[in-house]
């Protein structure tokens, strides 16, 4: 009995052993530095890893946060300046590329980047640095999202619109008014229009200011003063009283494109990926490409150039890395510089269906692996972007609330573009 | 003479030994073993023992409370906290005072907690008098009306959403089927308030429910047995008998769910965000935003402690106005 009893243990141990020996690896072969990577949610850097790991021989640990907790998580991590709880090399939306700078967050990587930028759409290479267009790169923009016109072409021919009227702005209100007379009564709504929260200028106001001819913000005397109260400005939010008041109804909440997958809207301007697979899971981009159809967004009269609005993402590594982690900024200066390869970035577009931010990429892969792609790489190449400024977010709350101001109270575009000014002048004079 | 008494004998005797509190408290000594008041001292030991609870406490209420108080002297923001932010006094206070979006959220606040508090006191007092009058339904129904309670916030602001949802939302299909205009629930400055009212009157009627019917429960029936002796109608015994008996539930009840309902912010932020037009934006919703979403955290400190003022007023009154109630 008690033989049997030391038996018993002896296995156990032996197969505890065996299982250690098993999870490390062996215990015997080499252990690869790690390299960390934080990413938001959805962005898969995940679909060029073994490719990054086999160039630079570390182990790329990904990992993923919501869209809405990474900048506070960042913040909050980069704050303690411990190279001991901060990621190697993280992604930060465009936007916030002035307020992490100016909060000491991000490394100056100008000798690591500059030379790559060379071939990235000037939009994206400005949109790096910080100041935008002073030389000095805090990591570089590496894809990018523009917004478009999709629309169900069946349901357009059902309601006998012709997808050419929804390139300007007159015809495109009076498809709509089409569209919703001929779809209401099956549960199909006609034109999304997007007033769910502070991100709704990037649909329904910029992309019409810029094809004006207007801006956001200009420098004047040193420093930057609000601009889009201007003619400009007056006549793109004019277009969207038009549009509320022929009866398209303003959106409050906003579903990300899986509503128009799900064929409830005939006419959806919105960014590129309410087209991808990751809206329509298990078609490919020839299918999808036979199923809807894309357009720019519309103008305001023939002859005006379509100007789409582009966001997206910058790679860039903490600044507590250089100055505390030298060996970790060595790793992740290698993973950086890995993943801007031409080659591995055509990899990285063509498996999430992303826009490439510059030229050098193998256009004819990813013409097979994105939906429009033509269409898309176009728009992006003629892109603008929003000034990625500190007060970014209180500067699109005051521009939002004047849009929400002329849609929801009958307020004058130009009465509430100017009191929004006067609180953009507040805000940056802060 | 003492030992005229054997529990004094005994506690003496255990108290020789270190033993059992009673017996110390009597001899005002210190209920510990020997080893602990020759350690600390005896009139330092209580103190020592409760020490690291107030440490505790003071760590995770006090502390947070004074670095706010400090924060909120502070032009903190998210671009210069690693630098150190400058101290401006009460700059961000007056600032406040001078912020029209502040009084418009204190005004939106008050339309949404006085709208919750009416809906869900109502309803939650009529339903707990129906539970407490019919057992047999009350255990039948408890567990269905609790739901809302226990579901998660968020879960029921998207379920809301869902609903409010103009063209294909379950209200305004039903609204449809009746041949009645749908209703705008979520998109209309003036409706988008009383649409969160609704929904925040959903989720916290059990919480009232439960805490007033457990109140009933401590009425004794002798009471209305009186009063019904008294030739006391149903309404006279409830005016006279269980109104005034509820009043100390009814504070306590009304002081959690007004600080509740003025300092939400998830469903809000998942319904609404504060829009159409700020139509929605309650003070909570406003110092998150300054806080969190612009990084201005010095601000949004200071529009805390506003909103800790106001809550602790409002506590106040209520105390003041059911207790002097009480004893009238």
């Amino acid at each position: 009995m008690r033989v049997w009893r030391s038996v018993r243990v002896w296995l156990g141990v032996a197969v505890l052993a065996l299982g250690l020996v098993v999870a490390t690896g062996g215990g015997l072969a080499q252990q690869k530095p790690v390299v960390v990577l934080w990413q938001s949610e959805g962005y898969g850097l995940e679909a060029v890893e073994g490719l990054i790991e086999s160039i630079t021989g570390v182990d790329l640990q990904v990992q993923e946060f919501p869209y809405g907790d990474l900048r506070s998580k960042l913040q909050t991590t980069l704050l303690a300046q411990d190279p001991g709880v901060a990621p190697d090399l993280t992604m930060v939306d465009s936007i916030w590329l002035g307020e992490f700078v100016e909060g000491g967050f991000l490394a100056d990587l100008t000798g690591v980047v500059a030379d790559a930028a060379g071939d990235w759409f000037p939009a994206f290479r400005d949109g790096s640095q910080w100041p935008p267009a002073s030389g000095t790169y805090y990591g570089l923009w590496y894809d990018t999202d523009v917004r478009v016109t999709f629309y169900w072409p069946d349901l357009l021919q059902q309601a006998g619109v012709n997808p050419g009227d929804l390139l300007y702005w007159d015809t495109f209100i009076k498809a709509c008014q089409q569209l919703k007379a001929a779809l209401a009564a099956q549960g199909v709504g006609a034109c999304w229009l997007d007033m769910a929260g502070g991100w709704a200028p990037d649909f329904e106001f910029f992309p019409y200011l810029w094809q004006e001819g207007g801006e956001i913000l200009v420098e004047r005397d040193g420093r930057l003063v609000p601009a889009f109260n201007g003619e400009a400005g007056v006549r793109a939010l004019q277009f969207l009283v038009d549009r509320v008041r022929a009866g398209i109804d303003p959106q409050t909440q906003t579903f990300w494109g899986d509503d128009f997958a799900q064929k409830k809207w005939a006419v959806y301007p919105h960014g590129n990926w309410a087209g991808s697979e990751s809206r329509f899971p298990g078609t490919t981009p020839r299918e999808r490409q036979q199923t809807i159809a894309v357009l720019p967004l519309p103008v305001s009269e023939p002859g005006r150039v379509p100007v789409t609005l582009a966001g997206g993402w910058i790679m860039t590594v903490p600044a507590v890395i250089p100055s505390k982690a030298p060996e970790r900024f060595e790793r992740a200066k290698a993973v950086l510089q890995a993943f801007l390869r031409a080659d591995v970035m055509t990899e990285y577009y063509g498996a999430l269906a992303r826009v490439p931010v510059r030229a050098g990429v193998d256009n004819a892969v990813l013409a097979e692996k994105i939906e429009f792609f033509d269409f898309y790489a176009k728009m992006a190449s003629v892109a603008r972007v929003r000034p990625a400024i500190p007060q970014w977010a209180q500067v699109a709350d005051a521009i939002f609330q004047a849009m929400s101001a002329a849609v929801f109270q009958g307020v004058d575009p130009k009465t509430a573009l100017d009191q929004a000014a006067q609180q953009v002048e507040r805000i940056l004079g802060q | 003479m003492a030992h005229d008494n054997p529990a004094t004998t005994d506690a003496e005797s255990r108290n020789a030994r270190g033993g059992l509190p009673g017996a110390h408290a009597q001899r005002g000594v210190l209920p510990f073993p020997v080893f602990l008041r020759r350690a600390f001292g005896e009139r330092w030991l209580p103190y020592w023992l409760v020490l690291p609870m107030l440490a505790l406490l003071f760590s995770v209420t006090v502390f947070p409370f004074l670095w706010n108080v400090w924060v909120s002297l502070q032009d903190l923001r998210s671009t210069n906290i690693l630098r150190g932010a400058p101290f401006v006094g009460l700059r961000n206070y007056w600032q406040l005072l001078h912020d029209p979006l502040f009084y418009h959220s204190l005004k939106v606040s008050l339309y949404f907690v006085v709208g919750s508090i009416v809906g869900q006191f109502t309803l939650g007092l009529l339903i707990a008098l129906i539970f407490h009058r019919r057992p047999g339904a009350a255990r039948l129904l408890r567990p269905v009306f609790i739901v809302p309670w226990i579901l998660s916030a968020i879960i029921i602001g998207y379920s809301w959403i869902w609903m409010y949802d103009y063209n294909f939302g379950l209200i305004n299909a039903g609204l449809r089927a009746l041949g009645l205009p749908p209703v705008r629930w979520l998109n209309d400055v003036t409706m988008a308030i009383w649409a969160l009212v609704i929904a925040n009157i959903w989720r916290g009627t059990p919480f009232t429910m439960l805490f007033l019917e457990a109140a009933l429960k401590n009425i004794p029936d002798e009471l209305y047995e009186a009063a019904q002796v008294d030739g006391a109608t149903g309404w006279q015994a409830f005016r006279h008998v269980t109104l005034p008996l509820l009043r100390p539930a009814v504070a306590i009840n009304l002081i959690l769910v007004t600080m509740w309902t003025f300092n939400l912010f998830d469903t809000i932020l998942v319904m609404t965000q504060g829009g159409p037009a700020n139509a929605t934006l309650t003070t909570a919703m406003y110092m998150y935003n300054n806080a969190f979403k612009y990084g201005l955290f010095g601000y949004g400190a200071a529009i805390t402690l506003v909103m800790l003022l106001i809550n602790a007023a409002l506590a106040l009154l209520y105390l003041r106005t059911v207790g002097r109630a009480t004893t009238t």
